[in-house]
């Protein structure tokens, strides 16, 4: 079980689950706070999963009284979240190197 | 109806895939009660949602099996869910059924387990490299043609160097050999169709290009997948495969030149040949052809030397790329990285590009001669295919093309620095 492979939009999706990690959201969910279109989101959704960094279930709802087929919801796993948290530091010392010195500037 | 149940409750775990896969495919999560489900109340978007489910649906049959029908389902509950979804008008909903339905469809699929993800930039890339490939076989083997022409005995070492270079540029490419083969037919399949707009070869139309790109294709990629395994019987398939294409391609001229079909062996051989290594066949005293494109008239000639030097069209690129799908499936275990070498995509990229143009200036007045077209046709050293430099598009085309199989090269070197 590997890493997956930190893009952007991968980043965007584990930042998405890392705001709450206990919370659990639905495709939707991720793809309105990502910004993300579907074609994009689902598939490292999978990937996520496939490394363990996500876990998924479907919502617990009786398609028939509810009128519509059931959801399913993904949050992050302990692992995955260590492993997030890790990855998303890493980005934002990346960033903070690219514009420290202005950053700096302004400040004095 | 059943209840359907959680998947993956807290008793067994959040579901793994698997889990989700088995569940899905057992019924309680089939798409018989779904679809009744979500067409119980359509919000007034009913041939939208037909629409969009066709286009879901054809999405989760390019997914991994295992993942098909868990897709199928969790998209489907999604689109209801914007269907259904009271806070929006119907414009915004069937705007977001839309561009959920679409972006999913027009995306590339999940790899399987395992596998390399394949990215847009993948699917534009790999074709454009194909058709580059094939481009430079083709320039290589004129380029063998024109050495033929003008330094004689010359022409055989400028054809193993040419091969030698598709061979280098092959173990360098990371790349799929089966794919690639198919892709470089396909191209190679264009690029001889469009290849006669100053017609040069007598039997040049999809009668003679279909079997003998067809066969090459389906043998090729058969011998690189074999390679993998089973070296001697990949490279053996490889050899029959541009042996097969040079009969297939050549049927249609042989029937029309009164050939008889037990020379067919020595018709790869003898294509690469300078001409009047061997001739045979019925004799044309008068010099004059008139066959299929091509009207000229010229010295007299036997029905084979017109054969083999259109055949040497076809199966000089087709060799080439052999060589170059041959080079890459040979290679076994990743070669260690190289020593660090700078990012050269761009340069690379542009240098290629110019090259390309400068090649064409070079190649395009001999399409132009129409003319000496039956002369260097029965010598075996007719240049072909790039009549359609010509045109600025033309020359647009394979700059970019040439510019984009020269920054490949360079991505090569460069990620074999970062791995």
């Amino acid at each position: 079980m590997g890493s997956p492979r930190m893009t952007s939009s991968v980043l965007k999706v584990v930042a998405a689950l890392l705001a709450d990690p206990a919370a659990e959201r639905y495709g939707l969910q991720l793809m309105h706070d990502t910004g993300l279109p579907s074609g994009t989101l689902y598939p490292i959704l999978v990937r996520l999963e496939r490394a363990g960094w996500v876990e998924s279930r479907w919502e617990d709802a009786d398609p028939v009284a509810e009128g519509r087929p059931t959801r399913r919801y993904y949050r992050l796993t302990g692992q995955g979240a260590i492993e997030a948290r890790r990855e998303v530091a890493l980005m934002h010392q990346q960033m903070a190197r690219a514009t420290g010195p202005v950053g700096r500037a302004r400040q004095a | 109806m059943k209840r359907r149940g959680p998947i993956g409750s807290p008793r067994n775990g959040l579901g793994g895939l698997g889990g989700l896969a088995r569940i899905a495919r057992s019924g309680l999560g089939g798409l018989g009660g779904l679809d009744r489900i979500a067409r119980s109340g359509l919000g007034g978007l009913g041939g939208l949602d037909r629409i969009a489910r066709v286009g879901l649906n054809a999405a989760a049959r390019r997914w991994p099996q295992d993942l098909s029908e868990t897709m199928r389902y969790e998209w489907s509950a999604e689109l209801d869910a914007i269907r259904d979804d009271p806070a929006s008008s119907r414009p915004v909903r069937a705007y977001r059924m839309v561009a959920f339905a679409g972006s999913i469809a027009l995306s590339p699929a999940v790899e399987e387990a395992g596998a390399e993800p394949v990215t847009w930039r993948d699917r534009v890339i790999r074709p454009a490299s194909a058709a580059g490939l094939t481009l430079l076989a083709a320039a290589l083997f004129n380029a063998v043609h024109e050495a033929d022409h003008r330094a004689g005995p010359g022409g055989a070492l400028a054809l193993a160097a040419a091969a030698l270079l598709m061979a280098a540029i092959g173990y360098r490419c990371r790349v799929d050999a089966v794919r690639t083969t198919v892709l470089m037919g396909a191209s190679m399949f264009a690029f001889l169709m469009a290849g006669n707009q100053v017609a040069v070869m007598p039997f040049m139309g999809w009668i003679d290009i279909l079997p003998a790109v067809a066969v090459w294709t389906a043998l090729t990629a058969a011998g690189a997948a074999l390679a993998a395994r089973r070296r001697a019987l990949g490279i053996l398939t490889a050899v029959a495969a541009i042996e097969l294409a040079a009969v297939a391609g050549s049927l249609h001229a042989a029937h029309v030149l009164g050939l008889g079909f037990g020379s067919a062996p020595a018709w790869f051989p003898l294509a690469l040949a300078p001409g009047g290594t061997a001739d045979f066949g019925p004799y044309f005293a008068d010099g004059t052809a008139a066959f299929g494109r091509l009207q000229g008239s010229g010295p007299a000639f036997h029905a084979s030397e017109i054969l083999l030097g259109n055949a040497s069209a076809m199966v000089g690129p087709m060799l080439l790329c052999t060589m170059f799908a041959m080079a890459s499936a040979l290679r076994r275990a990743p070669r260690p990285p190289l020593a660090s070498r700078p990012d050269l995509r761009v340069p690379l990229g542009v240098a290629g590009a110019v090259a390309v143009l400068i090649a064409g200036e070079l190649m395009r007045p001999s399409g132009d001669a129409a003319g000496a077209a039956l002369h260097r046709l029965i010598d075996n050293s007719n240049v072909f295919g790039f009549g359609f430099l010509a045109d600025t598009p033309g020359r647009v085309a394979v700059a970019l093309l040439g510019g984009l199989l020269a920054a490949r090269l360079g991505e090569t070197a460069h990620l074999r620095r970062d791995s």
